[in-house]
């Protein structure tokens, strides 16, 4: 079954934008292996953070968004080099494709998150017709 | 006892969940404005006492509060 993941990354705010490339090419190399695919990265450039990580009080923030048809991407393994890389100051592995499939199903609105994973609407196995009534009865 | 005392007559506004009016199931962490408006000044998360927010909306939206959080684009604390 496939399985999608999206990694968070916020990065050192004094990176170039060149040492940024650099930096996210080397992360997308160690996460992309058999099976695994970056579909999307999203950058949103530099941003204030919320509150001070170390010292700085920005970030650089990266979105990746990871599709693995039956392998398992090397989760422990990216994690561990990114704890070693002082250059990443927070990251987040979220795995979305449950959550991301029951929104397209039960949900109105489409979600942004899933199209770029390829995870479509409701029609999909049929499962999805026969559920929606009884939610909205429940609703109701 | 004299008078008896009068019943204070007050209405109060049927509190809906925002989602499920919506139709949304998927909060995301990164959509800041949204979660912004569901933080009160200092920070905290907002209770859905307050907001009128599904328990199954509130528990996504606590989720995807915390992993924002996580990732410096919401405050833990602001004084």
């Amino acid at each position: 079954m496939k399985r999608t993941y999206e990694l968070a990354l916020v990065l050192d705010p004094s990176l170039s934008d060149e040492d940024q490339v650099g930096l996210v090419d080397e992360i997308k190399k160690m996460v992309s292996s058999k099976g695994v695919e970056i579909v999307k990265e999203e950058s949103w450039g530099k941003r204030k953070l919320a509150y001070p990580v170390g010292k700085v009080s920005e970030g650089r923030y990266v979105f990746l968004y990871i599709v693995a048809e039956n392998d398992a991407p090397p989760v422990s393994l990216v994690e561990k080099r990114l704890n070693q890389n002082e250059r990443v100051l927070r990251y987040l592995w979220v795995r979305t494709d449950e959550d991301l499939r029951r929104a397209m199903r039960k949900g109105k609105r489409s979600v942004p998150a899933a199209e770029v994973v390829g995870i479509t609407g409701p029609l999909r196995g049929g499962g999805g017709l026969r559920e929606r009534p009884v939610e909205e009865a429940r609703e109701a | 006892m004299s008078a008896p005392p009068r019943k204070k007559v007050f209405f109060r506004r049927r509190k809906v969940c925002k989602f499920c009016a919506d139709g949304i199931e998927y909060i995301d962490y990164k959509d800041v404005k949204l979660l912004q408006q569901y933080i009160l000044e200092h920070a905290k998360i907002l209770p859905r006492r307050i907001s009128g927010t599904s328990a199954r909306h509130q528990r996504m939206l606590t989720d995807a509060i915390k992993r924002a959080r996580h990732l410096a684009l919401l405050p833990f604390v602001s004084e």
